[in-house]
């Protein structure tokens, strides 16, 4: 929480049996922020779990959910998150290798389109691997200037990456 | 899915279908690739081992895509070995080998049809993603491993492949014991370019081990508000080189400056119209024309080359290996010929001759921080590659890189 600058009492943590990880803001209190996560899974879940806090990043940053227009720019918003995600590896979890991530079967890409899909398994790790390797000039950006100097730079040759296959 | 919508005016919130992540049983014994090399420990020792050695047997390569790639350097590349006898484990593959100052690779492949590629991308996420993570599980756990595995992707698929295909999914284990390693094992599906196609498969396995760094030629420089990679040996001047001296057959000495554009992060947004790296050509010409270089026009050019510009430049673009990242991504590549035929000693009696070959484009028009690159070959020709000659082009070259990076910083 500290890397991704959340202050406490944002986010709540919920358990859901046979649920998913996912975010989504409380309709009844615009400072509050879900994170549910399915109570069954018992490891392998740090990666997930960084990627849905980059989700509170994201609705944070850009002032709500509405605003970040999830329709129009869902491959935006998740390759953000897995952006993010690899910063927080970098910034917290230096002994861990990635590896969590890459490998995570919750956040598993796919090749063949479809509406709000994630990008393909190659996106996804290149955004992740952006982020957890942080060279520069993200070395020397700090989290939300990271993310926008992503989405204003990087995203547009990574989605180049993906459509040529 | 990982963002549910709420509702929002009435609106019902769509749930995504992705949030059902399937548990997943292994498929890919199946009709599917199979993942068998990168957790075969002792075959990739052994491969280490092998790229220890001194240069095995070479051959003419065996198969059209050997050809292909030796095509590609004109069969003049001594740095490159089609093995005789691969090693035992790699018995069904074709290999190559490849050296240069400390790296080493051997890069080996054999056919896979297309329908297991596509099967791969369309099942992924049921079938293959469970066996998947295992496979890089298992991988990163070889000795000598530094525990980082991942997926190959457009820069890390072999460069040696490259004319011949392009990299469709694959993973790759970093061996060594820093992060990033000193060595790598990848094994990934490709599909080949249509020069092989028309005559061999459509797809490829490969296997692929890598020792040593090649170290890079390009420099990066904060000046002003600008963050550049200056290049002075760049793919592009390379790419060009070999165009050149295919259609001429010269004897020719060039240097060689590319210089991508960048903005630095923080730096004041910048419009990209006028185009800079257009504005950085003229300057480049003004000072190649007081050095009494006289542009060509299309004609001149025409008749000096034996092709127009845009044929130059449809050649320029067709000598990016099939399988390289396309620099270009649908930008206009300008080309600007200058050439000195007199002034020098080395132009004494029609001996040799200079030249300025310019080209820039602009950048991306959806990256921000990205405003194209400009790069200038100096070269001598005949007399003018040799000597005084060779002097004079490395001179004039920095006297224009100073200029421009000068431009910049003001």
């Amino acid at each position: 929480m500290r890397t991704f600058e959340i202050p406490n009492g944002i986010v709540i943590f919920q358990s859901c049996p046979g649920g998913q990880f996912h975010t989504l803001p409380d309709s009844t209190n615009p400072n509050r922020i879900f994170v549910r996560y399915p109570s069954q899974v018992r490891r392998g879940f740090l990666a997930p779990i960084a990627h849905e806090l980059a989700h509170v990043v994201q609705i944070r940053r850009a002032g709500s959910l509405m605003a970040l227009d999830p329709v129009n720019n869902h491959r935006r918003i998740e390759l953000g998150a897995d952006f993010l995600a690899g910063l927080a590896f970098n910034i917290s979890l230096p002994q861990l290798d990635g590896d969590d991530f890459e490998t995570s079967l919750f956040l598993v890409g796919s090749y063949v389109p479809q509406i709000n899909d994630h990008g393909t398994p190659d996106d996804r790790t290149i955004a992740f691997r952006m982020g957890r390797f942080r060279a520069p000039p993200y070395s020397d950006l700090p989290l939300l200037e990271s993310l926008d100097y992503f989405y204003d730079n990087h995203l547009p040759t990574i989605r180049r990456q993906g459509s040529t296959r | 899915m990982t963002i549910i919508y709420p509702r929002f005016a009435g609106r019902a919130a769509p749930v995504s279908a992705f949030c059902a992540v399937i548990f997943l049983t292994a498929g890919a014994e199946a009709a599917g690739p199979e993942f068998n090399r990168l957790n075969a420990c002792a075959d990739i020792a052994t491969a280490f081992n092998t790229l220890k050695l001194p240069p095995t047997r070479c051959e003419a390569p065996a198969d059209v895509i050997g050809h292909v790639i030796r095509g590609a350097s004109d069969g003049q590349d001594p740095n490159v070995c089609f093995i005789r006898r691969p090693p035992t484990f790699l018995s069904e593959f074709n290999c190559i080998g490849y050296s240069y100052r400390q790296f080493r690779s051997l890069t080996c492949y054999r056919p896979a049809a297309a329908s297991t590629l596509a099967d791969f991308k369309r099942n992924y996420t049921s079938l293959y993603a469970s066996s998947i993570a295992q496979y890089l599980n298992q991988a990163s756990k070889c000795p000598g491993a530094n525990g980082d595995t991942s997926r190959i992707i457009d820069t890390t698929f072999p460069p040696i492949l490259t004319p011949a295909a392009r990299p469709e999914f694959g993973f790759i284990a970093q061996y060594g014991e820093s992060k990033p390693g000193t060595a790598l094992v990848g094994h990934g599906f490709a599909s080949t370019a249509p020069t092989v196609s028309d005559r061999g498969p459509q797809a490829i396995e490969y296997v692929h081990f890598a020792t040593g760094a090649i170290t890079g030629t390009t420099a990066r420089t904060a000046i002003g508000d600008w963050s550049l990679d200056i290049d002075t040996a760049s793919d592009l001047g390379s790419v060009f080189m070999r165009a050149l001296k295919k259609q001429a057959g010269l004897n020719a000495y060039m240097a060689d400056v590319s210089v991508d554009l960048r903005r630095a992060p923080r730096a004041p947004r910048l419009s990209k119209s006028p185009s800079v790296a257009d504005s950085l050509a003229g300057l480049a010409v003004s000072i190649y024309e007081d050095e009494d270089f006289e542009e060509m026009s299309d004609e001149d050019f025409e008749r000096q080359t034996g092709k127009s510009k845009n044929q130059l430049i449809e050649q320029v673009i067709n000598s990016v290996p099939f399988g390289a990242p396309n620099f270009l991504a649908g930008r206009k590549l300008n080309i600007r010929l200058l050439l000195k035929t007199s002034g020098v000693p080395c132009t004494l009696g029609k001996r040799g001759a200079l030249a300025g070959y310019l080209l820039h484009y602009d950048g991306a028009a959806d990256v921000q921080v990205d405003f194209g690159n400009i790069s200038f070959m100096t070269i001598g020709f005949g007399s003018c590659a040799a000597g005084s000659g060779r002097q004079y082009v490395r001179n004039l070259s920095k006297e224009i890189t100073d200029s421009l990076l000068k431009k910049l910083g003001s």
